[in-house]
């Protein structure tokens, strides 16, 4: 028994290597998981930082928990697989008279052999990646532990365990089986055959698929005047419109693969031009083939590289937009409030480099802006600051704007870019705008509107105006002095400003009825209702590297789940062209009979694999790109460069493997 | 003029251990515009020597002269172009593509190689008028029946009007009447426009068509037959020399099968 299943799995090199090497390349990823959690000194340096210490190793082990379910599920996949091509063959061993019993002995016993391949692979592998990715997670959070080796005979001992049995079980699957072949004898090698076939309902369903497509990107990214009306059209709210818009897009790609293709290559095939040239004519063919048979996978495939290349974009969007959203709240060192001047300047006596004052004004004002077509009237607090400060805080904060401010205009600093819009000939949509302040009775014009708030946004309580000198000696408010202190760059400096950000203080000023009215004054007061808060002390560094930790952490895992998914869906690919090629064999030996040269056969085999990896490709690219867009407009992040990159990275990868799979196509008959 | 030389032609299949003998030192030539027929009893290595003279095997020792030039002597795209423009092979298990329509089919290997010859739509209209086959032009292979399917392929080797014809019994699964028009076809072929045709088959009526016919046993020559008189006679000889060589009577040569 054990020798037949040697020789079984012999025969079937090609796809037990590539089953074997998958399953060991995501056990390897297992493992490595699985040792990073029980790496001490690094669980323990991320919790110094998060200032939660389970935080980290919560978030790893259910990933690992996940990456364990997900590699189970794709090995069962793959048994379905790879039990499929062999029905035949299996049915064969039945005919001549091999008791069921027997066979599915044999059967279990090529599982465990794959298994136990996969599982030496997958820790010999696991221990060197192990290293890998603790060093690739010390550099996204930016510590400096040293990191070895990791070997780890509990997680090894699970991961065995666990492996085993669920080959095991794939085994006795597939022992079980067998029992029931026969009844489907033959019917799979007459679809084989059947000819090529375009129905007029299936044109139907082939335009309905590339409709629903297009529908559900065009929607979803709103591009176009007419899209919100006829979004409107079903009634639904907003949560439901997208959730429309999700179903028709996975239902379209179902059909594009089942219908919208195979009638393309179908018609392509009928196309005079590419029937006269046998190499076009016989990819189209292969593709037609291709694409009718494993309409399923490709589809599953393409929604699992979709979720991937938008889960990898929005993590590389969010890791910028986070490293953006520390520049616009602490761009300078340290800055404070008047009252936490004298804990500065008593922590870090004798460390302070720098230091320098700047003068505002909190005050209640009112003013109408235009946001998303809609006029939005708003009373609240201002921090008023004047130009001349804002000239001298811009040598030390190089992202602020230059604003034009002329006596009796004000320029607003706000957070929200949408105030931003500019209308016709790049004017902005509300400058000219009023503000008025009710407590002396003021009013200005809006020159200029920016986000970038000078010193900070954490210093604001909410928005910031930028007035002329002249004005802000007239202007009645509560005096609010700030102070920016830069540091010496030591190791002292660097503690001192630790100590410094584990102190929360935070200020409250009064706004209440009568402070908006003007009646009384935004004063400052204890924590009540009606009070606006902030904080009146911000240390840059720290604030950096939670940012930097936290996000590299959480680009480490969609990396690592992204890998997972990646080594799945290509492996899963790579298999059915071989499956594939060798079911074309016997036609390349026929048109290598006939004298088709072998440079041309080779066209072939490149073509139609590139067509069979392209199209899930660019398909969960379009998808993809919808869905990052759709979360950088609800997030105010930039779909820029880092997407552009993840995504050229995972189509490098996607692509070299279609290589492969042309390669071993191209070795075939 | 010499247009096919089989010299010294030996084909061992298999390994050291499990030697399979298919040829044993044949040696025999053709001249142009001959039609001959291959006869030999099941195993005798008749398609092993058809699929060696159209370069899709290779012989184990000796060689193969075709127009003049040594098979053994040319690299992979020069016997990919011999195959394509000099020889048309009608296989015995007929190699259809299942996925191309009737038509499609048939002119396939004019289009391996651009430029596409401008008369190709011609070319397969006459083809299909020959051999019966218009009607059934936009049809797939698998709508076929086995005889009809046998003409497309018939029509796919001549298509290209090759200098050589070799059909690897290109009758077997007619009958009379359909197999009668197809060798009358070659026939015709073969006297008004000069083709040379190897033909195999196992059936009298079939190589009465011919105008010589070599009979291999076990891989070796064994005799072979020239057609004198009419057609009956000759018809008569090979029925004789078919008595022989399955009676098991004289060899010219003992083959060694190791
Ligand atoms: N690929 C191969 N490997 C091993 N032996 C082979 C192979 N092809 C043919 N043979 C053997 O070579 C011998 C000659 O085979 P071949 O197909 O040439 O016979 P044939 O004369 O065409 O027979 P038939 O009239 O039945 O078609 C046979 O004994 C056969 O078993
Ligand atoms: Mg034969």
């Amino acid at each position: 028994m054990r020798h037949l299943a040697w020789t079984n799995l012999k025969r079937h090199r090609h796809s037990t290597l590539i089953g074997a090497v998958a399953a060991g390349v995501l056990i390897a990823l297992a493992y490595a998981v699985g040792a990073l959690i029980d790496m001490r000194p690094l669980m323990h340096a991320t919790g110094s930082v998060l200032e939660d210490s389970r935080l980290m190793p919560a978030v790893m082990t259910l990933a690992w928990i996940l990456l364990l379910i997900f590699i189970v599920a794709f090995l069962i996949y793959l048994n379905t697989l790879l039990l499929a091509r062999r029905t035949e063959e299996l049915d064969m061993y039945r005919l001549l008279g091999m008791p069921s019993s027997r066979l599915g002995g044999v059967l279990i016993w090529e599982a465990l052999m794959t298994g136990a391949a996969a599982l030496v692979i997958g820790l010999v592998g696991g221990v060197l990646l192990s290293k890998l990715l603790a060093m690739a997670l010390v550099r996204l959070m930016g510590f400096q532990t040293a990191v070895g080796i990791q070997w780890s005979p509990q997680i090894a001992g699970q991961l065995t365990g666990l492996f085993l049995l669920v080959y095991l079980i794939i085994g006795a699957v597939n022992a079980a089986f067998i029992r029931t072949l026969g009844h489907q004898r033959g019917r799979r090698a007459e679809a084989q055959h059947l000819p090529p076939r375009l129905s007029g309902w299936q044109v139907v369903l082939a335009c309905a698929g590339v409709i629903l497509v297009g529908w559900s990107a065009i929607g979803t990214g709103n591009y176009f005047a007419w899209v919100r009306p006829v979004r409107q059209l079903t009634g639904l709210p907003g949560w439901g419109q997208l959730g429309l818009l999700t179903f028709c897009g996975i239902a379209g790609t179902y059909l594009v693969f089942r219908q919208s293709l195979p009638a393309a290559a179908f018609l392509l095939a009928r196309w005079r031009v590419v029937r006269r040239h046998a190499k076009w004519l016989l990819a189209a063919n292969t593709l037609y083939r291709w694409w009718r048979r494993d309409h399923f996978a490709l589809w599953l495939i393409t929604l699992l590289s979709t979720l991937t290349i938008a889960v990898l974009g929005s993590a590389a969007m969010l890791l910028q937009l986070g490293q953006r959203e520390v520049e616009n709240s602490m761009p300078l060192p340290i800055t404070t409030s008047a009252s936490n001047e004298a804990l500065v300047e008593k922590k870090a006596a004798g460390l302070i480099t720098r230091q320098a004052q700047v003068t505002t004004k909190r005050m209640v004002g009112k003013t109408t802006l235009r946001r998303q077509g809609r006029d939005d009237p708003t009373t609240t607090l201002y921090q008023v600051m004047r130009l001349s400060d804002y000239q001298r805080i811009r040598q030390w904060q190089p992202n602020l704007p230059a604003l034009q401010v002329a006596p009796g205009q004000a320029a607003l600093v706000l957070s929200d870019p949408a105030f931003l819009r500019r209308g016709p000939a790049q004017r902005l949509v509300n400058a000219g705008r009023q503000i008025t302040f009710p407590a002396d009775g003021r009013t200005l014009l809006i020159s200029d509107l920016t986000t970038a708030f000078p010193l900070g946004s954490a210093i604001y309580f909410d928005r910031g105006l930028v007035v002329a000198d002249s004005d802000y000696e007239e202007m009645k408010g509560v005096n609010d002095p700030l102070a920016v202190y830069w540091l010496k760059e030591t190791a002292a400096g660097h503690r001192v400003e630790q100590q410094l950000d584990d102190q929360t203080q935070i200020d409250y000023v009064r706004y209440d009825q009568a402070v908006r009215k003007g009646d009384k004054l935004p004063t400052a007061t204890k924590d009540t209702d009606d009070s606006f808060s902030r904080s009146g002390l911000n240390v840059r560094r720290p604030m950096a590297r939670a940012v930097d930790t936290l996000f590299g952490f959480a680009v480490f895992i969609t990396l690592l789940m992204g890998g997972a998914v990646l080594v799945a869906t290509a492996c899963i690919l790579l298999l059915k062209q071989v499956t594939h090629a060798q079911g074309r064999a016997p036609v390349r030996r026929v048109l290598w009979q006939l004298g088709m040269p072998t440079s041309q056969l080779t066209d072939v085999a490149y073509v139609s694999t590139f067509g069979v990896y392209l199209a899930p490709l660019i398909f969960a690219s379009i998808n993809a790109f919808v869905i990052v867009h759709f979360i950088a407009s609800a997030t105010a992040g930039q779909t820029g460069g880092l997407v552009l990159v993840v995504w050229a990275i995972y189509s490098l990868i996607d692509l070299a493997f279609a290589w492969l799979a042309a390669q071993l196509t191209d070795r075939y008959g | 003029m010499r247009i096919v030389t089989v010299d010294h032609l030996t084909k061992i299949y298999g390994h050291r251990f499990n030697r399979v003998g298919a040829l044993n030192d044949l040696s025999f030539h053709i001249d142009a515009g001959e039609f001959v027929g291959i006869m030999g009893p099941s195993g005798a290595g008749k398609s092993t020597l058809l699929n060696i003279i159209a370069s899709i095997d290779t012989p184990t020792t000796g060689s193969v002269w075709v127009g003049g030039v040594d098979l053994t002597q040319l690299n992979d795209a020069a016997l990919a172009k011999y195959r394509r423009e000099q020889v048309g092979f009608i296989f015995q298990e007929l190699n259809l593509l299942s996925d191309l329509t009737v038509a499609t089919n048939i002119t396939l290997p004019l289009t391996f190689v651009p430029p596409v010859p401008s008369d190709i739509d011609a070319r397969l209209a006459h083809v299909a008028d020959l051999l019966d086959l218009t009607g059934l032009l936009a049809r797939y292979p698998t709508e076929l029946s086995l005889g009809q399917r046998q003409r497309v392929a018939a029509a796919r080797a001549l298509i290209t009007q090759p200098a050589l014809i070799l059909a690897d019994e290109p009758t077997g699964s007619l009958d009379s009447m359909a197999a009668t028009e197809l060798l009358s076809y070659l026939t015709k072929l073969n006297l008004e426009e000069d083709r040379t045709i190897m033909m195999v088959t196992h059936d009298a009526f079939t190589a009465s068509f011919c105008n010589r016919i070599i009979f291999i046993r076990d891989g070796a020559y064994f005799a072979e037959v020239t057609r004198s008189g009419s057609r009956q006679a000759f018809f008569d000889q090979i029925i004789d020399m078919e008595a022989t060589i399955n009676g098991g009577g004289k060899r010219r040569e003992t083959p060694r099968v190791d």
